[in-house]
């Protein structure tokens, strides 16, 4: 446990090794080294966890190194150990390990092979960074790392000209949203004048302040900050656009690391957040609206990874429903089993992606089950994991979360929970019917490419082998923290709540202790309704591509409006296109127009001049420019005069 | 205060000294080795920078001491801006002669002008009253004039040497001016007497105007807006490294003595010129920043980086409070490390007909030249601010001076401004890893004579350059206590 920083050491390692001596070392080396050393970040957590249960948990804090002393405050390299940071350092580096295995499959005849493994150890460093730091300021670092990370590898591809553009627009959302985030941490400071996580929560938890504004505040302006970097609405545009990186950095990003980071600020916070309901609310009601809106979009999408990109901002808005009803544990809970399918629907996505040669339109697929049987079965796990089918690891996440919604009462807004359970079922509805849709177009409908040209083919061993690991995953992840309702009849006891629980606050509106014959039978009734729901979704994606394929065809005529919207994504690009990115781009160059330009002319026009003689450089000059510059200088020696005197006046 | 202009603690000039009786050699050695000697003369002037270094390291003055009655008094943090400015006279010379070579210049009256402009600089924030202070500033700008349009060949270097130099001069007439009128309305000079006196001025008005004037010439020196129009013409224009040197050095140097005669003489009329600092600073970050975001040409973008810089710096200057003083410093020195660094590389990759990279000349840098490339990616992630870097620490510091002074909405423009200008510093980065080379058949004309332009490898010198500064900014970004323990030395 004290030498819980190697697991961030390692990676850093293995960037300065492949960072400086990739180019020259076979390829192999590189991936191999690149693997190895994630894995021996796993290897390190693994180690903390079993000294932390030997250590009959508590909240362990390592400390390093100081690095900035600023009376009263002090910042260290810290790092903490407790139930939440064990199991987010385990969920990052053993299924970042398993992308890396897969990307030596996938990057191996790409040129930048040595770039693309030290800029993805570089993202597990930053990603290990923020969920094991001990302070705000430190866990910054990372929040701001894995940022400039996914930069990186989303514009990998720079040759080509949309990933350089969805790279810099991931960075600048992110920016908007960190930004909050740095309000956020602002307040923090002025209020309790430390950035410490055990320090602020026993501030937090034992000094009152006058009223709960201050905390409200606190929690939103760091929401804004999760809302930027776990891309939920408005703030999700760069997502989808991040699926031009290679598809392994798709995973990663969607499944481990970045995204996840918000949903794990809000449970690391919780303390704050447990005492402002106003905040809680705002956090349950932005991650249902983005549930149910993400999940719309992704109903009519028809690129590959389009649909499953929407459908991690649909899953993280679950994330953070279950986080703004007090449900903490739940939260992460979902974010742990959806890190396995996610990380599988993305690797399989590669999968068939690389089989067909780049095609990414699902209108152009079909059939693939035939040519690619082991990708198939991954799919085909992972979306019935995602989508709900009972006994597979999404589908206890997802169950606890609609049921932590359902009894959550706020004082607020009573009816709160019930609008949220019905939000959280239609998704679901949406959820099952989107993955089936994808099923069925991609692998069992009739192909609609031509077989001879593409010669569809399964994917190399070594790509394959990581996505088992993950399919298993996806089956069995969810039996380490069955529902009550579940664990009396399998007589597994729920392991995973208490050994986070320790570390988040306590669940305030979920009936975590007594289940009474009422609560079981409310909770009888939800299970039932998600999975009848489910089935429906499945069915109904049956139903119209397998059983009367060619309706859809039909319904987007009839519906052709909404259907329009849908498929644009309800325009909201280009609204903030048109509203935001346009006019500040006429600003700027208005304004370099009329001060800048004048001058850089000016210099090439004297350039001109300079071939005749001097003499007619130095006229332009000064009869032009410099008298303009004088004039500058003496206006703002009259602008600061008068600022002078007026502060003389007003005294 | 009595004048008495007994001499004092020579040893204490000793290292100005080295640098002063270097320049004048170097004049002599020029003639003596006839012209041809660009090399032999910076290796020359080299060791005499590391031996005034050892003697500012030796002598380093734990206690005050006063030299020409008082006029100049030597303290750690006179020493600690005069040894940045000996580190990035050193990083410039490195550069120099393999930059001239190319450039085809000789070297000859360069060097000893860089000397004697280094000189100034390291007198500077030592200077106590203010002849001594605007006899400073002087010594420092004229062999930057000349430095500045040293390249005569080049039509941009003939027109910023000498704008650089009428408006400077313009400037200049400003701050003598507003000297006279302190000195008429206060009757002294010395900082501590202004500090004195003020209480007892009979006319406000009068002192007000020449405070006004003061701080024209100052905010000219330290480009804050609007007084800032010369500098991306001048830094476009000069040979690289003296844009290097001008960008880091002049900032140190003017900004130490800024601070100190906010802080020592003028604190009294501080309710004055904080409102009038407030807004520079607000003009400044903002405008520089807008106009950043659109430059083509490298050394014109960190131009007007360095002038929101300038206007970040303020923070610490409306501050002035104890933690001011180490984050200033903290902060011109690690922004010193980008900036000479970044411009050690746009001498490395400039063209002779130009001396200046633009940003589509950088394109597909990372896999041509990918350690330079990398270097260039510090150097922008430290002036951005990012975690781990020196500029991370600096703004860092900067921003709690300013939070502790209670300015808060200053500070929230300045967090504003910060994210802004992640925008342009990343364009670079995007254009080095994201962007490929140039294809001549696409771009027409205008793009084959870009494309055609030759990118040497980096050679050696500007690569030691840049290795230096990314150490610098990373040792610092990791471990500021290492510079911190020595800075917390220099309050006064």
């Amino acid at each position: 446990m004290d030498y819980i920083y190697l697991a961030i050491a390692l990676p850093l390692l293995g960037v300065l090794v492949n960072g400086f001596f990739g180019r020259r070392m076979p390829r192999k080396a590189v991936g191999t080294i690149a693997s190895l050393v994630i894995l021996g970040s796993f290897v390190v957590s693994l180690v903390a966890f079993l000294g932390y249960l030997a250590a009959e948990g508590g909240t362990h804090t390592v400390t390093l190194l100081p690095w900035l002393s600023l009376p009263p405050l002090e910042i260290s390299y810290g790092f903490l150990v407790d139930g939440l940071s064990l199991v987010m350092a385990l969920t990052v580096s053993f299924v970042s390990f398993l992308i890396h295995v897969y990307s030596m499959g996938y990057m191996a005849d790409d040129d930048g092979y040595p770039r693309y493994f030290t800029y993805l150890n570089l993202f597990v460093a930053m990603m290990l960074t923020l969920v094991l730091a001990d302070n705000l300021v430190l866990m910054f670092v990372g929040w701001e790392g894995v940022g400039l990370c996914s930069y990186l590898l989303i514009g990998f591809w720079y040759k080509k000209a949309a990933p350089p553009v969805a790279g810099i627009k991931a960075f600048i959302v992110n920016r908007i949203g960190d930004f909050a985030f740095l309000i956020g941490m602002f307040l923090i400071f002025w209020l309790y004048g430390t950035f410490s996580f055990t320090e602020l929560r026993q501030s937090v938890e034992t000094v009152a302040l006058a009223g709960h504004f201050p905390l409200t505040l606190i929690a939103l302006f760091l929401f804004g900050g999760a809302i930027g970097k776990s891309a939920q609405f408005p703030l999700y545009v760069w997502l989808p656009d991040a699926m031009e990186g290679p598809t392994p950095v798709s995973a990663l990003i969607h499944a481990a690391t970045m995204v996840t980071a918000g949903v794990y600020m809000v449970s690391r916070m919780s303390f704050l957040y447990s005492m402002t309901e106003v905040a809680m609310l705002v956090v349950a009601c932005v991650g249902a609206f983005t549930a149910i809106f993400a999940a719309s979009i992704a109903l009519v999408q028809n690129d590959i990874k389009r649909v499953l990109a929407y459908s991690t901002i649909s899953q993280l808005g679950y994330m953070f429903l279950a986080a703004g009803v007090g449900a903490y544990w739940i939260a992460i809970f979902h974010l742990f089993t959806h890190a396995f399918f996610k990380a599988l629907l993305f690797l399989a996505s590669g999968s068939v992606i690389h089989g067909m040669r780049g095609e990414m339109d699902m209108r152009k697929m079909g059939g693939l089950a035939k040519y690619m049987p082991h990708t198939y079965w991954h799919f085909l796990i992972g979306a019935m994991s995602i989508s709900g089918i009972p006994l597979l690891a999404g589908f206890f996440s997802k169950d606890q979360i609609l049921f932590a919604a359902f009894t959550a009462r706020p004082d607020i807004w009573p009816n709160a929970g019930m609008v949220l359970w019905i939000v959280g079922v239609v998704t679901a509805l949406f959820t099952a019917f989107y993955m089936f849709r994808q099923i069925y177009l991609v692998f069992l409908t009739k192909p609609r490419f031509d077989v001879a040209e593409i010669h569809p083919h399964e994917a190399p061993a070594s790509m394959i082998a990581p996505n088992w690991v993950l399919a298993i995953g996806s089956v069995v992840a969810g039996f380490i923290g069955l529902p009550a309702l579940f664990a009396g009849i399998i007589h597994i006891p729920n392991m995973f709540q208490p050994f986070v629980a320790s570390a988040v606050a306590g669940g305030v509106h979920v009936a975590e202790a007594a289940h009474g014959a009422q609560e079981l039978f409310k909770e009888v009734l939800t299970t039932s309704i998600s999975v009848v729901v489910a089935l429906l979704g499945l069915g109904l994606a049956f139903y119209l591509y397998q059983v009367r394929y060619g309706t859809t065809e039909k319904l987007k005529k009839a519906f052709a409006a909404p259907y329009r919207v849908l498929l644009n994504k309800y325009y909201v690009d280009e609204f903030y296109d048109n509203t935001f990115v346009q006019p500040g781009r006429v600003l700027c160059e208005q304004l370099s127009r009329v001060v800048d330009l004048g001058v850089i002319d000016g210099v090439v026009n004297s350039i001109a001049f300079v071939i005749g003689a001097v003499g007619q450089v130095l006229r332009p000059i000064q009869t032009g420019f410099i008298r303009n510059y004088a004039w500058y200088i003496s206006a703002g020696a009259i602008l600061l005069v008068i600022l002078l005197w007026l502060g003389l006046a007003a005294k | 205060m009595g004048v008495s202009f007994a001499v004092g603690n020579v040893l204490s000039l000793l290292p100005v000294g080295v640098i002063v009786l270097a320049a004048l050699l170097l004049v002599l050695l020029d003639v003596l080795w006839a012209g041809r000697a660009n090399w032999r003369l910076a290796a020359f002037g080299g060791v005499a920078v590391v031996v005034a270094g050892i003697a500012q390291l030796v002598y380093f003055p734990r206690l005050p001491s006063q030299v020409l009655g008082g006029a100049l008094r030597f303290d750690g943090f006179a020493a600690i801006v005069a040894l940045t400015v000996l580190a990035v006279l050193l990083l410039t010379l490195i550069v120099s002669p393999a930059h001239m070579a190319r450039m085809g210049l000789r070297g000859g009256e360069y060097y000893a002008l860089l000397f004697l402009s280094a000189s100034g600089m390291m007198l500077l924030p030592a200077a106590r009253e203010l002849v001594s202070i605007i006899i400073c500033i002087e010594l420092l700008s004229l062999p930057l004039y000349v430095l500045a349009g040293y390249n005569r060949s080049l039509a941009f270097s003939r027109e910023a040497g000498f704008k650089y130099f009428l408006l400077g001069a313009f400037a200049s007439a400003f701050m003598i001016y507003g000297a006279a009128f302190i000195w008429g309305t206060t009757g002294t000079l010395w900082l501590g007497g202004i500090a004195e006196s003020l209480p007892s001025a009979e006319n406000r008005a009068l002192l007000l105007l020449g405070l006004g004037l003061l701080l024209v010439g100052f905010a000219f020196k330290t480009a804050l807006a609007p007084f800032h129009a010369w500098v991306p013409d001048v830094y476009e224009g000069s040979p690289s490294p003296v844009t290097g040197f001008m960008a880091a050095g002049v900032k140190v140097a003017v900004f130490a003595v800024f601070l100190r005669v906010l802080m020592e003489g003028l604190m009294p009329l501080a309710e004055f010129w904080r409102l009038g600092m407030y807004v520079l600073a607000i003009i400044t970050m903002c405008l520089g920043n807008l106009l950043a975001l659109h430059q083509m040409s490298l050394k014109r973008l960190l131009a007007y980086s360095s002038i929101t810089h300038a206007g970040y710096l303020v923070l610490g200057l409306i501050a002035a409070n104890a933690e001011a003083v180490s984050a200033v410093l903290f902060y011109l020195i690690a922004y010193s490390a980008a900036v000479v660094g970044s411009l050690a590389l746009v001498a490395a990759w400039a063209t002779r007909r130009t001396d200046d990279v633009y940003i589509s000349d950088l394109r597909g840098m990372a896999e041509r030249q990918p350690l330079a490339a990398l270097a260039l990616t510090f150097f922008m992630l430290s002036l951005i601010g990012f975690p781990i870097t020196a500029g991370f620490i600096g703004k860092v510091l900067l921003f709690y001076a300013a939070y502790k002074a209670g300015y808060i909405a200053l500070l929230i423009i300045a967090i504003i401004n910060t994210m802004v200008s992640v925008y342009y510093y990343l364009r670079v980065v995007q254009a080095m890893y994201f962007l490929p080379r140039e294809q001549p058949e696409e771009e027409g004309a205008e793009g084959a004579v870009k494309a055609a332009a030759p990118v040497s490898a980096v050679a050696w010198p500007y690569l030691t350059v840049a290795l230096i500064s990314v150490i610098t900014i990373i040792v610092l970004g990791l471990v500021p206590r290492s510079l911190l323990a020595w800075l917390s030395m220099c309050s006064f």
